[in-house]
């Protein structure tokens, strides 16, 4: 189950893995500094395409050329695809006939796959599956991030037949690097199994990391908070400026912290920092960075309203620009340009539409 | 550093950020379906700041990325924002058609605010100060072009944890138009990052269902999200059979309305 502590890791003092234990205070070896990384670019995809074919039993058998589509190159069968995306580090496999069967083998929450279960089963699938694309360098650990369970529910329109069940169990890998994880979407493994132990389906992040030889001297843990109020303010237009109690690291911190009158932290995790294949510019550094989820609320009674809002504040005392991360930018000053918002429809423009073909009045 | 010690002694508590790779168009590969009329209405900043603006232009970018997206295989008919729009939600004046962005003048309506719920009803904010759209005020599907879908980018919408009863109290009233299927959240869903709309439509114009593709584009964008879907059927089994409606199957949906309806399902990520 997913956790619902603060989980902070600060000047990277071993925001580290263990997977279940809240957090406690505790004298820790710190890092003074960490060393700047480079995601190296993959050139191949077609050969990682073709190393994963030959472990999936339903696509081995698979011989056509594969489809090249703007951003993946994708080979799929009636049931299936698989796509490898972008220089060839990511890939996703979807099985919809195992989706298919997700109702059917539903459990009751209580039965359903327990979390060691699912890290048993998860890691026997990259070790089976995708030791070739799943590849640790010496000092690289595979670690349990998250576990998630998909649940369906139902109810007749007067209350009878209440339904609920689990039909799907999703686990979630990590890569630490000499013991500091790697926090936002690089470097995830995904793999979601049915009640049955059927894989549905599993999607990677995976890229090989090389040193740049440039190193980091990390941020004091209070002025990770600093920065985060200040980020939150900026993007909110509001203050966030709660006086905060310097904690002697952040590890020590076990609940949610308020930055401001209506805005709390809910967890941050601190580590390199790589935001995935989608939305990093490839040309800029793995920094140190610390992965938040804020809430913010309004409102009273009945009509509370919360927003959610995530991102990644740089944790290095100095940083390097990235111009695809928006809390470095704030944080140097960088302006980005705001976007057009949109007209309202208008109430004089009343017309009528042209009904779906088929369209029933019932 | 001894990692094996420090090993032990910390909690991942946090949830991650789940490999967000899609990133670009991708409509050669998918099954035919007949164009869907397609609405969209979104706000970022809100008046007098009576709401969070959650900054970096997520919102915008994501209906834009949305826009784009659906707009390769679909009729985008509108695309505006959230000034006065509680009347063309609610059944007042869901009917008024494409020009005014009303609700019932499309198949498929995709919006991204702030959302919550109460014991009676799931609500929308609008850009107006103190003005919401409330479900329990709806009525959807039953004029005009007869909406279908109801995506919503916003926290708590299909809040599913207080009992059945609110569930139903919540959304009974908008399916009794007629609308087959809703996406939501049954608890926050983070802006943060704005490819999940591109990775939905996406997945939807690859055949893949549209509950399944938005529960995976949202749970992907960040695995702190609570996607969920909700769909009617005339009994349980038929509601979980409607709930894999696909892009290609979605006109073929029969239609039901009021009595017709004899189960609410839905499905989520925790």
């Amino acid at each position: 189950m997913r956790s619902h502590y603060l989980a902070i890791c600060l000047g990277l003092t071993g925001c580290l893995a263990a997977l279940t234990l809240p957090l406690v205070a505790q004298e820790l070896p710190k890092l003074a500094s960490i060393p700047i990384l480079m995601r190296q670019r993959e050139v191949d995809p077609a050969t990682k395409l073709a190393l994963l074919r030959e472990s999936i039993p339903a696509a081995k058998s698979y011989t056509s050329e594969p489809e090249k589509l703007s951003d993946r190159i994708r080979i799929s069968g009636s049931t299936w695809r698989l796509d490898v995306f972008g220089d060839g580090s990511g890939a996703e496999f979807a099985d919809a006939d195992a989706f298919e069967r997700a109702h059917s083998s539903g459990v009751q929450p209580s039965q359903a796959m327990s979390n060691e279960a699912l890290e048993a089963s998860g890691r026997a699938f990259v070790e089976r599956t995708l030791s070739r694309l799943i590849v640790l360098q010496q000092d690289e650990r595979l670690v349990l991030a998250a576990t998630s369970r998909r649940t369906e529910g139902g109810v007749a329109p007067g209350g009878e037949r209440a339904y609920s069940a689990v039909v799907a169990n999703r686990v979630v890998f990590s890569r630490e690097i000499g013991g500091i994880p790697v926090v936002g979407a690089g470097s995830k493994v995904t793999v979601t199994f049915l009640n049955d132990g059927a894989v549905a389906s599993f999607r990677y992040d995976w890229p090989m990391y090389t040193r740049t030889g440039r190193v980091q001297a990390m941020a004091a843990p209070i002025e990770v908070l600093h920065r985060l109020q200040r980020v939150s303010g900026v993007r909110t237009k509001t203050e966030a400026d709660r006086a905060l109690e310097a904690p002697p690291n952040l590890e020590s911190i076990t609940g949610p912290i308020k930055l401001g009158a209506n805005v709390e932290l809910q967890d941050m995790k601190c580590g390199y920092y790589d935001p995935g294949l989608a939305l990093r510019d490839q040309a800029a550094p793995i920094q140190a960075g610390c992965y938040y989820h804020l809430l913010e609320t309004r409102g009273e009674g009945e009509y509370v309203t919360t927003a959610g809002y995530s991102g990644a504040v740089p944790a290095a005392a100095s940083f390097e620009p990235d111009t695809r991360w928006p809390e470095a930018n704030v944080l140097l000053g960088v302006k980005t340009k705001e976007q057009e918002g949109r007209n309202a429809g208008s109430s004089k423009k009343i017309q009528p539409v042209t009904p779906r073909p088929g369209a029933q009045d019932q | 550093m001894k990692p094996n010690r420090l090993r032990t002694r910390f909690a991942l508590g946090s949830a991650l950020v789940v490999a967000a790779l899609i990133g670009a168009p991708n409509v050669k590969a998918g099954p035919h379906h007949a164009r869907m009329e397609v609405g969209i209405r979104c706000q970022q900043e809100y008046q007098n700041n009576w709401q969070v603006d959650v900054g970096n232009n997520d919102v915008w970018r994501r209906c834009g990325n949305f826009n784009s997206q659906i707009g390769q295989t679909d009729n985008v008919r509108f695309y505006f924002n959230l000034h006065g729009a509680k009347a063309p939600l609610e059944k007042t004046s869901d009917g008024c058609g494409q020009g005014c962005g009303g609700a019932d003048s499309v198949d498929f309506l995709y919006m991204n605010m702030h959302g919550a719920s109460n014991s009676s009803s799931a609500f929308f904010d609008m850009w107006d100060q103190n003005s919401r759209a409330f479900t329990s005020n709806m009525r959807l599907g039953d004029n005009s072009r007869q909406l279908m879908v109801l995506a919503t980018f916003g926290c708590s919408s299909l809040l599913l944890s207080d009992g059945n009863t609110n569930i139903l109290n919540r959304w009974q009233p908008p399916f009794s138009g007629g609308l087959v299927l809703t996406a939501g959240g049954h608890g926050a869903l983070f802006s943060g990052n704005d490819q999940s709309a591109t990775e939905f439509a996406s997945r939807m114009q690859d055949g893949e269902p549209i509950g399944q593709a938005w529960l995976e584009s949202t749970w992907y964008a960040d695995n702190r999200n609570t996607p969920t879907f909700m769909n009617t059927g005339r009994d349980a089994n038929d509601c979980f059979n409607r709930s894999k409606v696909s892009l290609p199957s979605l006109f073929g949906t029969s239609i039901l309305r009021d009595s017709a309806i004899g189960y609410f399902c839905w499905a989520s990520w925790n």
